[in-house]
C-alpha cells in the first residue's frame, strides 16, 4: 500500500541526513518512517476519522526541509506577556524574547533536543497515522521546562507565523511542570498569505504535583491552511490543567485533546469554541482517561456552524475501575446558523467504576425562536439580533480564559466577525 | 393611531381572532378584557408581528401605515411596544447592551444620532427609577434569575426606554402581588400623555383599579363582543363574563 502511496515528504532523503546529524534518536526516526509507512491514511472506516476526511490532504507531496528566506512580516506582541516567534515551523530567536526567570527554562527542540520529552501515547490508538508522521519527522518546536516551586510570572506566546506555501510543518512541542509550578502558555498561528499548508503538531504537557497549567490554543490559520493539532497531557495528584482550543478560521482543523489524570485530586477542564463558516471543517475529539480516584474533568465545547461548515464533537471519557469517586462532566452545545452547516456531536462514556458522578450532555439547534422575537419586538433586526445571540453563546466559552487580555482580544473578534456577517 | 379592521388570524389552522374591530386614537388607553381563550394574547402577538400567526384577512393601519406588511422589528421602530406576558430569559446579552442596540437601531430608522453614552445611562438612572428596578439589574442578562416581578416591571422599564407611542401590555398584571402591581401601574401612568396610547390586556379588573382606561372592550370567541368606559369592567368584576356571552351564543344559535 505504501508502495502507491504518493511521496507525501518531498525530499525525503535530505531530511534524513538532517535528521541523522542529531545522532542519538535516529534509530528511533527510522523505526517511526517505517511503522508510519505501513500505517494506512486515516479513512471514514475508522471510527476515529468518520466525519473527517484527510485523504485529500495527504495524497498530494509536500515540502519538509526549508530553505527559509528571512523573515520581513512584522508580528505584534503582546507587551505583558513573553513571546516566541517559530516561523514556518522553524524558530527565530532574533525575533523571541530572552526569557530568564528562575528555574524556568525555554528553548526549541532543534537546538535543545534535551529539553523535549518523549512521547507517552496512553489513548491505546496502536499508532495513529499522524502522531507517526510526526514522530518521524519534526524538526523543531517550543520546550519549556519549570523546576520545581518555580513559576512562568508573565503568560508565554507561542506565535507561529506561515510564510510559505505548501508546506508540511511537523511541529513537536512540550511543557513541563515540576511541583507546585504555575504557568500560562498561549499557542497562536498567523497567516501571511500562506496558502496549502498542512501542520501537524503534537504537544507534551505534563503538569506535576499541585502545579497549574492553562493552555490556549487560539486557531486563525488562514482560510487555506490545515492543522491537526494534538495534546498528550499526563496530570499528577492536585495538579489543575485548562485546556482551551478556540478555533476560528482555517480549511480542515482537528483537535485531539488527550488528558490522563493519574494522580489523585487532579482536575482538568477543557474548553472549545469552534466558529465555522464558508466549507470550513472542525473537528474536536477529546479523550480523558480517569486513572486513579478523586479526580474530576470538565468540558465544555461550543460549535457555531455557518454556511456549508461542518463541525465534529467527540468527547470520550474513561473511567478506569480503580478511579473510584470521579466526576466527569461534559457538555457540547452547537447552533447551526444555516439550512447547510452541519454537526456531528458524540459523548463516549466508558466506566468501570461504580462509585463515580458523570454526566454528558449534546444540544444542537437553531437559535432560541422565542429569544429572537423578544429581540425584535424591541426595535432590533433579524440580522443583529441573530448576532447578539451567537456572541452570548460563545461568549461563555471565552470566559473561561483566565487570560484578560487574550479575553478581550478574542472578544472583539467575535463583535467585528459579527458585524462582517451584517454589512454583507 | 391604531386602526384594526375585520381582523381574522389563525394558528396552526385554528382561526382564533374571527373578524375583529377597534380603533385607538392618540392619547387613550383602551382595555381589553375577556375570559381565557378568547383570543387576548393572540390580539398582542398578531399586533407584535410574531410569525407563528396568520393573518387570513382584514387590515391594520398604524399612524396610516399598514402594520401587518412590517417586519417585528420595524413595527417597534414605527413606536409599537408589546410588554410580554412570559417576558423570555436571555443568558448571556446583558439588559444594557441589548437596549443600547435597540434604541440606536429605533434611532436610526428615524434618521437620528446614536444616544451618546452618558445620556444613555442617565436615561437608564431616570427610567429605571419609574419602576422602582433597581439598576443592577439593568446590568444582568436579559431576564436571567428575575423574580416575576422583577421581570414585568423590567418589560415597562423597557418600554420607558423606548417611548413608543402604542403601548401593548399583554396580562401585566398576572403573577403581580399588589404592591408590584401599584409599582407597574404608576409606571405606566407616568408614561401616559396626549400624544401615545395604550392597549391594556388583561383578565381582571383589578389592574383598572391603578391605570384608568378610556374604554373597556370584551372579546369572545375572536371578536369584540361590547364595548363601554370603565364602568363596564366594574360591571364584569361583579357579575362575570357570562350576562354579555350567554345572549351572544343565543344569537349566534
Amino acid at each position: 500500500m505504501s508502495e502507491d502511496r504518493i511521496a507525501l515528504v518531498k525530499g525525503e532523503d535530505r531530511l534524513l541526513k538532517i535528521l541523522e546529524k542529531q545522532g542519538a534518536s535516529y534509530s528511533q526516526r527510522i523505526s517511526s518512517i517505517e511503522a508510519w509507512k505501513k500505517c494506512p491514511i486515516p479513512s471514514r472506516k475508522d471510527e476515529y476519522w468518520k466525519y473527517t476526511r484527510v485523504a485529500p490532504l495527504l495524497n498530494r507531496s509536500y515540502d519538509v526541509v526549508l530553505d527559509n528566506k528571512p523573515f520581513t512580516g512584522s508580528i505584534t506582541k503582546d507587551e505583558d506577556a513573553y513571546t516566541l516567534i517559530f516561523v514556518d515551523g522553524h524558530f527565530a530567536p532574533e525575533l523571541s524574547d530572552s526569557i530568564t526567570e528562575k528555574g524556568v527554562e525555554i528553548g526549541n527542540l532543534d537546538a535543545k533536543p534535551n529539553l523535549g520529552l518523549e512521547l507517552k501515547d496512553f489513548t491505546n490508538s496502536k499508532g495513529d497515522y499522524f502522531t507517526l508522521l510526526n514522530n518521524s519527522f519534526y524538526l523543531d518546536g517550543p520546550a519549556i521546562k519549570i523546576q520545581d516551586n518555580c513559576e512562568l510570572t508573565k503568560a508565554l506566546h507561542i506565535v507561529h507565523v506561515l510564510s510559505e506555501s505548501d508546506r508540511l510543518l511537523n511541529v513537536r512541542g512540550s511543557i513541563e511542570l515540576g511541583k507546585n509550578c504555575n504557568a500560562k502558555v498561549v499557542e497562536r498561528w498567523v497567516s501571511q498569505s500562506a496558502n496549502d499548508n498542512l501542520i501537524n503538531t503534537v504537544m507534551n504537557l505534563v503538569v506535576g504535583n499541585d502545579s497549574s497549567l492553562e493552555f490556549t490554543k487560539i486557531q486563525a490559520i488562514g482560510k487555506e491552511n490545515n492543522l491537526i493539532s494534538q495534546e498528550f497531557a499526563l496530570q499528577e495528584s492536585d495538579s489543575i490543567l485548562r485546556i482551551n482550543t478556540i478555533s476560528l478560521e482555517g480549511k480542515l482543523i482537528r483537535n485531539n485533546c488527550n488528558v490522563r489524570l493519574q494522580g489523585m485530586g487532579s482536575e482538568c477542564f477543557l474548553n472549545g469554541l469552534f466558529m465555522g463558516r464558508d466549507n470550513q471543517h472542525i473537528d474536536n475529539h477529546t479523550f480523558v482517561d480517569h486513572a486513579v480516584p478523586h479526580c474530576q474533568s470538565n468540558e465544555l465545547y461550543k460549535g457555531v456552524m455557518d454556511d456549508h461548515s461542518k463541525g465534529v464533537f467527540n468527547g470520550k471519557v474513561i473511567v478506569q475501575r480503580d478511579a473510584q469517586k470521579t466526576n466527569a462532566f461534559q457538555y457540547n452545545g452547537n447552533i447551526l446558523l444555516s439550512q447547510n452547516a452541519q454537526i456531528y456531536s458524540k459523548p463516549e462514556l466508558e466506566i468501570y467504576a461504580d462509585d463515580v458522578k458523570c454526566s454528558h450532555g449534546s444540544t444542537t439547534g437553531q437559535l432560541d425562536k422565542e429569544a429572537m422575537f423578544y429581540l425584535q419586538s424591541r426595535g432590533i433586526s433579524a440580522k443583529r439580533a441573530r448576532q447578539l445571540m451567537v456572541y452570548a453563546f460563545a461568549k461563555e466559552v471565552l470566559e473561561k480564559i483566565s487570560l484578560p487580555a487574550i479575553r478581550e482580544e478574542l472578544d472583539r473578534y467575535l463583535i467585528d466577525r459579527y458585524q462582517i456577517v451584517l454589512d454583507t | 393611531m391604531l386602526n384594526i379592521k375585520d381582523l381574522k388570524a389563525e394558528i396552526d389552522g385554528k382561526e382564533i381572532l374571527k373578524g375583529l374591530s377597534l380603533n385607538v386614537n392618540p392619547g387613550e388607553i383602551h382595555a381589553i378584557m375577556g375570559p381565557n381563550g378568547s383570543g387576548k394574547s393572540t390580539l398582542a402577538s398578531v399586533l407584535a408581528g410574531r410569525e407563528e400567526y396568520e393573518v387570513t384577512d382584514g387590515t391594520v393601519e398604524f399612524l396610516g401605515k399598514d402594520l401587518l406588511d412590517m417586519a417585528a422589528d420595524v413595527r417597534a421602530k414605527e413606536g409599537l411596544f408589546l410588554a410580554f406576558q412570559y417576558p423570555v430569559e436571555i443568558p448571556g446579552v446583558s439588559n444594557i447592551n441589548f437596549l443600547r442596540t435597540a434604541l440606536n437601531e429605533i434611532r436610526e430608522y428615524n434618521n437620528q444620532d446614536p444616544i451618546d453614552a452618558k445620556d444613555f445611562l442617565e436615561m437608564v438612572r431616570d427610567r429605571s427609577k419609574l419602576v422602582e428596578l433597581n439598576t443592577k439589574l439593568a446590568n444582568r442578562s436579559i431576564n436571567e434569575g428575575f423574580s416575576g416581578g422583577e421581570k414585568k416591571r423590567n418589560e415597562i422599564f423597557q418600554m420607558a426606554m423606548l417611548n413608543p407611542k402604542l403601548g401593548i401590555l399583554d396580562e401585566t398584571d398576572s403573577g403581580l402581588d399588589i404592591d408590584a402591581l401599584k409599582i407597574v401601574a404608576s409606571g405606566v401612568n407616568q408614561l401616559r400623555s396626549k400624544e401615545n396610547s395604550f392597549l391594556v390586556i388583561t383578565h381582571y379588573q383589578r389592574l383598572l383599579n391603578y391605570i384608568e382606561p378610556d374604554f373597556v372592550h370584551v372579546l369572545y370567541n375572536g371578536q369584540i363582543i361590547k364595548s363601554g368606559d370603565k364602568s363596564l369592567a366594574l360591571e364584569l368584576e361583579e357579575k362575570g363574563y357570562d350576562w354579555i356571552i350567554k345572549p351572544k351564543e343565543i344569537e349566534n344559535s
